[in-house]
């Protein structure tokens, strides 16, 4: 699976992206080109996960506004910024679905599907497609999130574990079981 | 997952229009009109510092642990006070039996034509009542009383209240000095309503700050009915904490 390159970085990339946090926290118009650098990052993050595209640029907007006013509890943990920046966004994406009634959308392809159906060694079908997507809604939240990121994503393990603050081998496990569960609801 | 919708194909938005999008300064003027909360600002402090400092006055003046130890002082006292008083009468009425040295009689003698003056005093009572006046000085000393201090603030990991990072909490449990930290009442959001759980042990458990760190970023959740044992195994309850997790 292809790594995302915008979010892995080298570790004077990291380095860099340290500075400009450390300028930012001094003087906010500093903040810039982080701003520039992860703005489409986190868009697509939360517009994945909403029907209303309006919605998911105020939601965008909300990550910034929070990152920013909080950026003096910023800690630097040697992962990229965007981890920190996609806590952020979860948390104001619960808020919305909270506070807003936004609805929880899963975005899939087609591509994705029949991919996954192939990984159960059923036959590509439009017939088992539905029933595919049949037992994506019965699936609970964390294993969505998990599968989401992993399969429609296309997030490594060590990106989905610095997002959800867990071990990339953790994330390895959980992806695999939550697959599992969706296999077994899938094969009944 | 209930009101999940899944959209199969969704067209994918530009990068440029994503790009079209970006607005930097209205970010910026946001964070800048960004007022702090009201817990936050001195017009909050001013009274709750007022109000903590007149609860904490009033509590020491009327506290009743406070009164039960001047009362076992009092009991401490009271037996030397009274050997006090018996003893007096004794230093009073001895005096007056055995006539001080003051107590002097003058009898003229008869010598030739002059009659001379001779003092006959009485003497004998005086280390006697040198005794007496000891033994009323004699008062045996008051132990020192020690109140043992058995409640100190709980912590997790050295944070009393405020913001905790969420990593602290999944790591570390609840501290009290030497005393165990047996149960507790954690109340916070689960992403529908405001929950309260009991919680065996010290630490909360990993699924709750999952839901903490999904549901609580930035707002407040309480640890109520802290409960301790110290050493000698006596169950007490501790203040109450409140976190924000980061």
């Amino acid at each position: 699976m292809a790594v995302n390159p915008v979010y892995h970085q080298t570790k004077d990339r990291l380095l860099d992206e340290l500075t400009l946090i450390t300028s930012a926290k001094k003087d906010p118009e500093r903040f810039g080109p982080l701003y520039t650098k992860y703005h489409e990052q986190i868009f697509r993050y939360v517009y994945q996960r909403m029907d209303d595209q309006e919605l998911a640029f105020d939601v965008t907007s909300q990550v910034f506004i929070k990152a920013l006013s909080n950026l003096h509890k910023y800690e630097y943990r040697g992962v990229p910024f965007s981890s920190w920046l996609y806590r952020i966004a979860k948390s104001e994406l619960y808020q919305a679905f909270r506070d807003r009634k936004a609805r929880k959308t899963v975005n899939v392809e087609n591509m994705h599907v029949f991919e996954m159906i192939e990984e159960f060694e059923e036959d590509v079908s439009s017939e088992n497609k539905n029933k595919l997507i049949k037992c994506l809604r019965i699936l609970n939240e964390k294993d969505m999130q998990l599968l989401e990121m992993r399969y429609f994503e296309r997030r490594s393990y060590k990106e989905i574990g610095e997002i959800l603050d867990i071990t990339e081998n953790n994330a390895k496990v959980r992806s695999f079981r939550a697959l599992e569960k969706l296999k077994k609801l899938f094969v009944k | 997952m209930k009101n999940q919708r899944i959209l199969v194909d969704r067209e994918p938005l530009s990068k440029d229009f994503i790009k079209s999008k970006e607005n930097f300064g209205h970010v910026l003027s946001q964070v800048k009109n960004l007022k702090p909360p009201v817990w936050k600002s001195p017009w909050f402090y001013g009274p709750v510092g007022l109000a903590v400092v007149a609860i904490t006055v009033s509590a020491v003046n009327l506290n009743p642990t406070k009164h039960i130890e001047h009362q076992a002082q009092l009991e401490r006292v009271l037996p030397i006070e009274k050997r006090k008083i018996e003893a007096q009468p004794v230093a009073m009425i001895t005096p007056k039996e055995v006539e001080l040295p003051s107590v002097r009689e003058v009898i003229p003698k008869e010598v030739g034509n002059h009659l001379i003056p001779v003092v006959e005093s009485i003497e004998s009572t005086i280390e006697d009542v040198t005794e007496i006046a000891e033994f009323e000085t004699e008062v045996e000393p008051l132990e020192e009383v020690v109140f043992e201090q058995k409640a100190t603030y709980p912590n997790i990991n050295g944070v009393y209240t405020g913001e905790i990072n969420i990593s602290t909490m999944r790591d570390y449990g609840i501290t009290c000095g030497s005393n165990e930290i047996k149960s507790f009442s954690l109340q916070f959001y689960d992403g529908k309503e405001e929950v309260t759980r009991s919680i065996i042990g010290n630490k909360i458990p990993k699924d709750i700050c999952d839901i903490i760190e999904d549901h609580n970023w930035g707002s407040m959740i309480f640890l109520t009915k802290v409960m301790g044992v110290n050493k000698e195994g006596e169950v007490f309850s501790l203040p109450s904490m409140n976190f924000i997790p980061h």
